[in-house]
């Protein structure tokens, strides 16, 4: 009785710890985009249309699978569950 | 069938198939079916309303003159929405629990609900969107007639405002029909939203098909693709750092600015849980729109005459290549674009308008009282709709002049610029509780005039506003105030420029004043409310409206009733309710009041279905409000409590000092009287004892000894006889046993009989008695007995403490309506304040225990004085020991008898 209730505690606290880093990572995404989307900026001339078509697109679906990815792990309650970790 | 006539059809059929679209999905919402509306799916299509005509035609014109920059427009969406935990999530927050019905709403509302910079936003976003929608307006007369080109018909023809107009009216219909249709409180409009879904994938399939086509129609695949763009004008990628990041900024601000963008991200959303799917598939939908943008262009670029405009490629190039049903599919990509913006724009600043404009205006002009008659609801519905046709007008008006020529196109990026002078008061409201009101309003305006003077009024070619002098030279001449170079910013893009200094000394402005100048009590609590609005709210709560139902009612109340009427309205309640502040407790009564005054205005089953909705939820205590308030306000409740306790509990604690000592105090007198009562018990003891051991022991004892000796032995007794019958006596008393024996008799008679009985066994002359038998001539119907007691034992104490050299004693007997006094005043030294509370204790003596007494005499006395409903109170202050005996009237039983037995 005792064991199995002090697995769940940690279960849960797990979770929440897994929350919070979900949602630390969410922050640091958009910082990420316009890192990424900011590297253009840098190129030296006569980079080829195809080529930065071809950067800028691999860099969008990256930071869309990465988005579809937190917010699975998110979960549909996870508004509520930020409450914790706002303040 | 000509295509431009198949064109007119399918667009006819378009429209009544988005009508019916809209028709179905209000029903459904009204049915209570509309879940299958509430998807996040649904959510996130009607997020492309940012992508318009102008993004739609204009991407791939932009595409074909500037190559990879048109990317920017919708890179900035996408970060805003890939960090949707930062700002969409809050700003979405705070509209659901604040039911913020617009941008302007927001803005005002976060600061103390001013209605003045809710009309500076206002106006702002009708200057700034006019243009746009005029663009939308072009978009589909230009591609209307580049059908007709195409089909050999006079292109001026088709091009004319006649279809400018067309389009006008039907939108401006469509958008009053389900924009208008009821005045909700949440401001939603399922119908319209529905609308805007299909709209959206119509035109994400249209562009696709076009892209699709092209890429192998066209040019034959990928790679081939790629090569033919590497190998036309726009091969070599060019990107300029400050338009890019400039851009890339404009947008993502837009995206959260514009009045359009604001009513679907925040007004319309129905769940906060779609954002998070919306965060993921948007990106995907704006990827998906700008996919193909590039590989159009080129083909453009390639196959079509030169000279032909970039900006209809979408269309011309389907149509060059003979391919009318996808060039119609395109055609109605970039219509549903058009629209879109323009029904959801026009619902976004109507509300606006006739909220923040149009209402204050009428509420004022007729007279604004709270008996003022009259369906407001019908009002606020009129003003809307006429707002949204006034929009509309103003488009086409700004259409019209323009002569829909070039200008029309960078008008684009003008708006967004403008719009986004509302980002500094926006962020810095939810998330900086110090931002005020003169620091938004400041900001917003200075922000608002930078952007007129130098991207505005310059985007007007020739000089129509601005002259051309103050272009080249600067306004009055002043080489600093040039349009294009302020400050003396030269060298820059003008686009840059403009967004550069307006955004910077925008934020420096409200910065700065916020800094120096005092929010207002109800600006402080908004800030509260919005910067915390984590702490205060939870998403059910917010919207079934249990966490601040009174600030809803309040809210609600303001739009139906005017703001002042309404506030004056909860102030008074909550006066009444012992509240301060404007928000009372929803209690029963102030719920009824409030739906009474609002029934005055919208009627009463309107009045009784809003109340309801918001009190739907649980009740919520001012406490919950008093919670958000301004932390200064927390700590003046905290500290007012304290003190209020610290007062009880200083009061208590000096009620049981008092208490405590009186305990001791009894409690020192009753170990005093027990050593007394068994002194007193002890000495009558031993002496009978000893004589009866002298009775019993000596054998020889004259008769006259035996009898001393005896007679003493039965004094002692009938002492200690009376001790123990004065203390059987006060117990009988004190547990009420005691039964009165009622009979008539004469004051003075009693009195008589206690003065003869207090003299035996005393020197008559030992003190003097006064009384006057005058006074003393009256008939008593009480317990005589009793009374007699209570005398002789004032006199006996008179007789045995007086300490004067010739004491004396008075009787002063009064009679008044109410009741008889009788003062027993001798002439000794008195007694001490302090032992004047004790003397009717019990066993208290004072003075030592020189008199013999047991001290209970005071206690019986007192006691059997309550029992006739009369008391006894010592009296101060009489030069001497005074009491004064009190009966009731009702004692004197025979006033006349007495007079009459006096004459005999």
């Amino acid at each position: 009785m005792l064991t199995s209730k002090a697995s769940e505690y940690v279960y849960l606290e797990r979770r929440r710890y897994r929350t919070r880093r979900i949602i630390e990572a969410l922050k640091v995404l958009p910082v990420l985009g316009i890192v990424l989307f900011g590297v253009p900026l840098l190129w030296s001339e006569g980079v080829k249309t195809s080529d930065a078509m071809i950067y800028f697109f691999s860099v969008w679906l990256a930071l869309v699978f990465a988005a579809v990815w937190l917010a699975r792990r998110l979960g549909a309650g996870a508004v509520e569950k930020s409450l914790e970790t706002d303040n | 069938m000509t295509p431009l006539n198949l064109l007119v059809l399918v667009c006819l059929s378009y429209v009544v198939l988005l009508f019916l679209v809209a028709f179905a999905a209000e029903r459904a919402a009204l049915r209570g079916r509309g879940a299958w509306m509430s998807q996040p799916l649904v959510y996130t299509l009607s997020l492309s309303v940012y992508c318009t005509a102008w993004t739609f035609y204009g991407a791939v014109g932009n595409a074909a003159r500037s190559g990879l920059e048109y990317l920017t427009i919708y890179l900035g969406p996408t970060i805003v929405m890939v960090g949707w935990w930062w700002v969409l999530r809050k700003l979405v927050r705070i509209g659901r629990s604040q039911r913020i019905t617009s941008v302007a709403d927001l803005i005002s509302s976060r600061f103390g609900k001013s209605n003045l910079l809710a009309v500076c936003v206002t106006l702002l976003a009708v200057i700034g969107t006019t243009p746009y929608i005029a663009l939308q307006l072009q978009s589909v007369t230009l591609s209307f007639a580049a059908f007709a080109e195409a089909g050999g018909l006079d292109a001026r023809v088709a091009g004319s405002n006649a279809t400018a107009i067309w389009v006008a009216s039907g939108l401006t219909l469509f958008t009053i029909v389900f924009g208008t249709r009821n005045l909700d409180v949440n401001e939603r409009h399922y119908g319209v939203v529905m609308a805007i879904a299909v709209e959206a994938v119509v035109k994400l399939c249209a562009l696709l098909a076009v892209g699709i086509f092209v890429v192998w129609g066209v040019s034959g695949g990928v790679s081939e693709t790629l090569q033919r763009i590497d190998a036309s004008a726009i091969g070599t990628a060019e990107i300029h750092g400050g338009r890019w990041a400039a851009l890339t900024f404009l947008s993502g601000a837009a995206f959260l600015c514009l009045p359009r963008m604001f009513q679907v991200l925040v007004v319309e959303n129905e769940d906060e849980s779609h954002l998070q799917t919306a965060s993921w598939a948007f990106p995907v939908y704006v990827m998906l729109i700008s996919l193909f943008v590039i590989p159009i262009a080129v083909v453009g670029l390639q196959t079509l005459p030169e000279g032909s405009n970039p900006d209809l490629f979408v269309l011309t190039v389907p149509l060059s290549q003979g391919r009318d049903g996808l060039a119609i599919l395109s055609f109605l990509g970039g219509f549903s674009s058009a629209t879109s913006m323009v029904i959801v724009a026009a619902i976004a600043l109507s509300t606006m308008v006739s909220n923040h404009i149009v209402m204050p205006i009428w509420v004022r002009m007729t007279g604004g009282g709270a008996s003022m008659s009259g369906d407001v609801r019908n009002v606020v519905l009129l003003a809307r709709r006429l707002a949204i046709a006034g929009v509309v007008f103003l488009g086409y008006l700004y259409f019209s002049l323009s002569g829909g020529g070039a200008a029309l196109t960078s008008i684009g990026l003008v708006s967004f610029a403008g719009v986004v002078q509302v980002l500094p008061a926006m962020l810095g409201g939810i998330f900086w509780r110090g931002a005020t009101r003169m620091g938004a309003l400041s900001g917003l305006l200075i922000g608002f005039l930078i952007w007129l003077f130098t991207l505005f009024l310059p985007s007007f070619a020739g000089g129509v506003f601005l002259p051309e002098t103050v272009v080249q030279f600067g306004l009055f001449g002043l080489d600093w105030l040039r349009p294009q170079a302020l400050f003396g910013f030269e060298g820059l893009d003008p686009l840059v420029h403009a967004v550069l200094l307006s955004m910077s000394i925008n934020t420096l402005v409200f910065v700065l004043v916020s800094l120096i100048t005092l929010p207002s009590p109800l600006e402080q609590l908004q800030g509260a409310q919005f910067v915390n609005v984590y702490q205060h709210s939870t998403q059910q709560k917010s919207w079934s409206g249990g966490v601040a139902q009174s600030e809803d009612l309040m809210v609600m109340a303001q739009r139906i009733l005017g703001a002042s009427e309404a506030q004056a309205l909860f102030q008074s309640a909550a006066t009444r309710q012992g509240v301060s502040g404007y928000l009372p407790e929803p209690s029963e009564e102030f719920l009824a009041e409030l739906e009474r005054e609002m029934a005055g205005s919208v009627g009463a089953a309107t009045a009784h279905a809003m109340v309801g909705q918001i009190i739907g939820g649980t009740p919520v205590s001012v406490h919950d409000l008093m919670a958000v308030a301004d932390e200064t306000a927390q700590m003046k409740v905290y500290s007012s409590e304290l003190e209020i306790k610290s007062q009880e509990l200083a009061l208590t604690a000096l009620q049981l000092r008092n208490a405590n000592a009186k305990l001791t105090q009894l409690s020192v007198q009753k170990d005093a009287f027990l050593s007394q009562i068994s002194h007193e018990l002890r000495t009558p003891m031993s002496s009978i004892r000893a004589f009866s051991e002298i009775l019993r022991g000596v054998e020889v004892l004259s008769p006259q000894e035996q009898v001393r000796y005896a007679s003493i032995i039965q004094e002692e007794t009938i002492r200690l006889t009376r001790l123990l019958d004065d203390l059987l006596d006060l117990s009988v008393l004190e547990n009420g046993q005691v039964s009165l024996n009622l009979s008539t008799g004469s004051l003075s008679d009693l009195m008589d009989h206690s003065v003869a009985m207090a003299r035996v066994g005393r020197d008559a002359a030992a003190m003097q008695i006064h009384r006057n038998s005058a006074d003393e001539r009256i008939w008593l119907y009480t317990d005589l007995d009793r009374l007699n007691q209570v005398f002789l034992n004032l006199i006996v104490n008179a007789h045995k403490y007086c300490d004067a050299a010739e004491p004396k004693l008075q009787i002063i007997v009064r009679q008044s309506a109410q009741q008889l006094t009788i003062d027993f005043i001798d002439n000794g030294t008195g007694i001490s304040y302090e032992n004047q509370n004790l003397i009717f204790e019990k066993f208290s003596r004072i003075g030592g225990h020189k008199s013999g007494g047991a001290g209970l005499g005071l206690a019986i006395s007192r006691e059997i004085l309550q029992r006739l409903q009369g008391d006894v109170i010592y009296l101060p202050g009489q030069n001497g020991a005074a009491f004064r005996i009190r009966l009731p009237e009702s004692v004197i039983g025979g006033a006349a008898r007495a007079d009459m037995s006096s004459t005999d």
